[in-house]
C-alpha cells in the first residue's frame, strides 16, 4: 500500500507539492513548529511537512481543514472544468490540422485541468496522523481525575478572588491583589458539544480521506471514475 | 561553526535526505559557542550515558521540561520541546521557491476557476435544452442547444479580447469548444424535424460526420440517426446525378414562357419530356433514391405551376403522393410541400393523415398545426381546431403562431372580443405583424372600425420594420390593411401607399379583396365563411 501510496503522490506530482506548501504556510501561520520542510520524501510523509502534534485543538483542526478546503476548491474548480469538458460536453481533440492556424485548443486544455483536478483530490486529505490528531482532541479527550481536581481548585480560587473583591469593595477596602505564585494555571476544558457537533462532519471527512488517501485509494477511485466516465 | 549554528536545522539545504525522524540526530547539532567546556559536567553525562546503554531505552526527561536544553516548557505549545528551543533549531521558514510555487498556483486557481465558470455555462445550456426536450419542447431546445454555440463564441471572443489586451501580438486562438454532446442531440432532434431541403440535408450529413464514430452509428443506440443519415445520402447522390441536367432543361421549357404566360418557343422541352429525362435515370439506376426523382417531378410542375397557373395543382399532387409514399418512414421530408399543396388542393383528408403523421415524428411541427387548424376551421369543426391549438401551445410555448391561429378560430365563431384578447396576450409575448392583423380583423367584424385601422397600421408598420432586418411583408398583411384603409379611412392613405408598393413590385390585390372593394362580397364573408381567410 505504501509503494501505491508514494506512486500516487509522484503521478499527482503539481498537487503533492502545493499541498505540501499550505500545510506549511498553514503551520506557520497558526505558529505551529514545522520540523521537516521536505516535501516529497520517499515515505508517508510525502506530500505533507513533518510538524510538531499541537496540543490546541483549534490548531489541530485548522493545520488538517485548511489544506484540505484550499485543495478540494483546486479540485472541484479544476477537475469539474476538465471533467464537463471531457465528459458532459465531450470535446474531441482537434483533427488533423488542414492549413488551420486555430484547432480548438480546449481539449488539451481539459485534459491537463482534469490532470490537475484528480491530482489535487488525490492530495486533498490531511497526514492520517493528523487527522487522528485531530479526532482524538475533539472527541477523545477526556480528563483525568487530576485534572478535574485541578479544575476544580482553580474554580475554588476564582469564586474565592470574586466574594474577595466583593467584600473588599463593600468595606471600601483596596481589591486584595492575586498572588502571583508561578505560572497561572488555566482550566483543562472537555471539547463542547456544540462544537463537536460543528466539526463532526468535516473532521469525519478528513479522518475518512486520509484513511483513504493513505492506503493510494482515493487515486484508485479517481481511476475508476475516469475509466467509467470514459465508457459511459 | 558560528555560521553553521545560525542556519536552521530543519531547512532541507542542510539535512541530508532521511527517511525517518531521529531524534537523537539533534541532540549533538545544539549551540556549541554557547556552551563552556568548563559548564559540562562530564561525569554526570557519563552516568547518564551508561545507565542509558544498560536500560537501552530512549534518554528520560522530566516532564514539563524541554528534551533538549532541560528548561520548563512554559507557555511552549510543544510538549517537547521549550519555546526557545523550538524557534532556535526546529523551525523551517519559507524559501523563494515557495513564493514562486504560491504566484504559480494563484495562476492556475484562477484559470481553473475561468474555465470551470465558462464551461459550466454551456454545460448548463446544453442541460437546459435537456429539459426542454424531455417535455417536448422540440423548438426551445434547438434554442438552447444553438445558444451553446453563441455561448463559446463569445467566450473564446472574450478571451481572445483578454490576451490581445495584453499584447497585440498574440494571435487569434479557439480555446473553448461546445465538443459533441450537444451536436449529437441537434442531430437527434434534427432526425424528427428534417426536410428535403439541401441545406437541411448536408447540414445533418455534416453534424453526423463530425459529431458520431463509424462503430457508433452501427450501435443499436444510434440506428436511427443511421437510417436517417443513409436516407439523406442516398437523396443526396441521387439529387446531384440529375441536377444538373434537369435543371437545364427546366430552365430552357421556363424560358420560353414570356410574361404573360405564353409559349413562345414550340421547342422548348414539354413538362412530359422532362418527366421522361426523370424516369429513364430511375430505370437505368435501380439504386437511385425513389422518392427524390419524384420529388423533382413536382418540382417540375410547381414551378410552371408557381411562375404561370398554366398546370393543375392537382398534378403536383399525384407526384407529391408518389415522392411520400415511396420516402416510407421517411416521409415527413416532404411534409411541407405536402401538407402546403393538399391545403391549395382542397384535399383535406390526405391533409389531415399526413399532418397527424409527421405529428407522430414530431410533435412539435408548427407547419402541422397550422393547417390542421385551418383545416378543421375550414370544416368548421371548431372544437377539434381550438384542441389543436392547445397542443401547439404545449409544444411550442414560445410560438406566436398559436395565438394567431387561436384568434381566427375565435372570430370565425363570432367571439371578437376573446379574439382582440389573445391577440393583445400575444402582442405581450413577442410583436408580429400576424398578430396585429388577426386583431384587427377582429376590431373590424366588431364594428370597431377606428380601432381596426388603428390596429391594421400597426401590422403594416410591423411587417415594414421587421422587412429591415431581414423579414417580409406577407401579402395577406398588404391586402388586409389595404382593405381596412379602403373601408375605414376617409383619405385611404395606407390603400393608396399600399397599391403603389404592389405596383412597384409587380403585384396587385388579390381577387376576394377587389371584390370587397366592389362591393360584391362583404368584409364579413370574406373572413368568416369559406377559407376565412384572404
Amino acid at each position: 500500500m505504501k509503494i501505491l501510496y508514494l506512486i500516487s503522490k509522484y503521478i499527482t506530482l503539481p498537487a503533492t507539492v502545493v499541498k505540501g506548501l499550505w500545510e506549511h504556510i498553514t503551520c506557520g501561520a497558526l505558529k505551529v513548529l514545522v520540523e521537516d520542510g521536505r516535501y516529497l520524501q520517499a515515505n508517508e510523509l510525502c506530500g505533507h511537512v513533518e510538524h510538531e502534534l499541537t496540543t490546541s485543538k483549534v490548531k489541530a483542526f485548522l493545520v488538517s481543514f485548511i489544506p484540505t478546503v484550499i485543495n478540494g476548491l483546486l479540485a472541484f474548480f479544476l477537475g469539474g472544468a476538465g471533467f464537463m469538458g471531457l465528459f458532459v460536453l465531450r470535446v474531441t481533440p482537434p483533427e488533423a490540422a488542414e492549413g488551420s492556424a486555430s484547432q480548438p485548443i480546449a481539449f488539451w486544455l481539459y485534459i491537463v485541468l482534469f490532470y490537475l483536478g484528480v491530482s489535487f483530490f488525490c492530495n486533498m486529505f490531511p497526514l492520517f496522523e493528523d487527522a487522528i490528531n485531530n479526532w482524538g482532541l475533539l472527541y477523545q479527550t477526556k480528563l483525568t481525575a487530576e485534572q478535574k481536581e485541578a479544575n476544580e481548585k482553580i474554580k475554588a480560587e476564582k469564586a474565592y478572588q470574586k466574594e474577595a473583591k466583593k467584600l473588599a469593595k463593600a468595606n471600601g477596602q483596596k481589591t486584595p491583589e492575586k498572588k502571583k505564585n508561578g505560572e497561572e494555571k488555566k482550566l483543562v476544558k472537555e471539547t463542547s458539544i456544540f462544537t463537536k457537533i460543528l466539526l463532526f462532519i468535516p473532521s469525519a471527512i478528513m479522518l475518512t480521506g486520509s484513511f483513504l488517501e493513505k492506503h493510494g485509494l482515493t487515486f484508485i477511485i479517481s481511476i475508476i471514475v475516469t475509466v467509467l466516465a470514459i465508457v459511459l | 561553526m558560528a555560521e553553521d549554528t545560525n542556519k536552521k536545522l530543519g531547512s532541507p539545504e542542510n539535512e541530508e535526505p532521511q527517511k525517518d525522524w531521529e531524534w537523537d540526530a539533534k541532540a549533538p547539532d545544539a549551540p556549541l559557542e554557547t556552551v563552556e567546556l568548563s559548564q559540562l559536567d562530564f561525569a554526570k553525562a557519563n552516568e547518564a550515558d551508561k545507565g542509558a546503554d544498560e536500560e537501552d531505552a530512549p534518554a528520560a526527561h522530566e516532564p514539563g521540561c524541554c528534551i533538549i536544553c532541560g528548561e520548563k516548557l512554559r507557555k511552549s505549545p510543544s510538549e517537547l520541546y521549550c519555546n526557545v528551543c523550538r524557534e532556535k533549531f526546529l523551525k523551517v521558514n519559507y524559501g523563494a521557491r515557495h513564493i514562486i510555487l504560491s504566484i504559480v498556483m494563484m495562476f492556475v486557481a484562477v484559470i481553473g476557476i475561468v474555465a470551470f465558470s465558462a464551461t459550466s455555462q454551456i454545460a448548463r445550456n446544453i442541460s437546459e435544452a435537456d429539459n426542454h426536450l424531455e417535455n417536448g419542447h422540440i423548438a426551445r431546445a434547438l434554442d438552447s442547444y444553438n445558444a451553446v454555440d453563441s455561448t463559446v463564441s463569445s467566450l473564446n471572443s472574450g478571451f481572445n479580447a483578454f490576451i490581445q489586451g495584453i499584447s497585440s501580438n498574440f494571435d487569434t486562438v479557439t480555446v473553448f469548444d461546445s465538443g459533441i454532446a450537444a451536436d449529437k442531440k441537434i442531430a437527434e432532434i434534427m432526425v424528427k424535424s428534417m426536410t428535403s431541403a439541401y441545406e437541411d440535408r448536408e447540414a445533418f450529413m455534416a453534424l453526423v460526420e463530425n459529431s458520431f464514430t463509424q462503430k457508433e452509428l452501427n450501435s443499436e443506440k444510434y440506428a436511427h440517426i443511421k437510417e436517417c443519415y443513409d436516407f439523406c445520402k442516398s437523396m443526396d447522390t441521387t439529387a446531384n446525378a440529375i441536377y444538373e441536367e434537369w435543371y437545364a432543361m427546366l430552365n430552357e421549357r421556363l424560358s420560353a414562357f414570356d410574361e404573360n404566360g405564353k409559349l413562345t418557343d414550340e421547342n422548348a422541352p414539354t413538362i412530359e419530356e422532362i418527366i421522361a429525362l426523370l424516369d429513364n435515370y430511375a430505370e437505368k439506376n435501380p439504386d437511385a433514391e425513389p422518392s427524390t426523382i419524384d420529388y423533382y417531378k413536382v418540382m417540375t410542375v410547381y414551378y410552371e405551376y408557381a411562375s404561370f397557373k398554366s398546370i393543375e395543382a392537382s398534378e403536383m399532387m399525384t407526384h407529391l403522393n408518389n415522392a411520400y409514399s415511396k420516402a416510407g418512414k421517411f416521409g415527413y421530408f416532404y411534409s411541407d410541400y405536402y401538407l402546403s399543396f393538399a391545403w391549395e388542393c382542397e384535399d383535406y383528408d390526405a391533409l389531415v393523415k399526413v399532418a397527424n403523421e409527421v405529428l407522430k415524428v414530431n410533435p412539435a411541427n408548427e407547419g402541422a398545426y397550422f393547417y390542421l387548424t385551418k383545416t378543421y376551421s375550414q370544416l368548421e369543426e371548431w372544437d377539434k381546431a381550438s384542441a389543436i391549438c392547445e397542443d401547439l401551445l404545449k409544444y411550442n410555448p414560445d410560438s406566436l403562431d398559436y395565438y394567431t391561429l387561436k384568434a381566427e378560430v375565435l372570430r370565425r365563431t363570432g367571439d371578437y372580443s376573446a379574439a382582440v384578447d389573445i391577440c393583445k396576450k400575444g402582442l405581450k409575448i413577442g410583436e408580429d405583424s400576424e398578430i396585429y392583423r388577426q386583431e384587427s380583423i377582429a376590431y373590424m367584424l366588431n364594428e370597431e372600425k377606428d380601432k381596426a385601422l388603428e390596429i391594421a397600421k400597426a401590422a403594416y408598420e410591423s411587417a415594414y420594420a421587421a422587412s429591415y432586418s431581414g423579414g417580409t411583408i406577407s401579402l395577406e398583411v398588404l391586402n388586409t390593411t389595404a382593405l381596412i384603409s379602403y373601408l375605414c379611412d376617409e383619405e385611404k392613405t395606407l390603400y393608396n401607399e399600399i397599391i403603389d408598393m404592389l405596383e412597384t413590385e409587380g403585384y396587385e390585390l388579390e381577387d376576394s379583396v377587389k371584390s370587397v372593394i366592389k362591393g360584391d362580397t362583404t368584409f364579413e364573408d370574406l373572413f368568416t365563411t369559406g377559407k376565412g381567410d384572404i
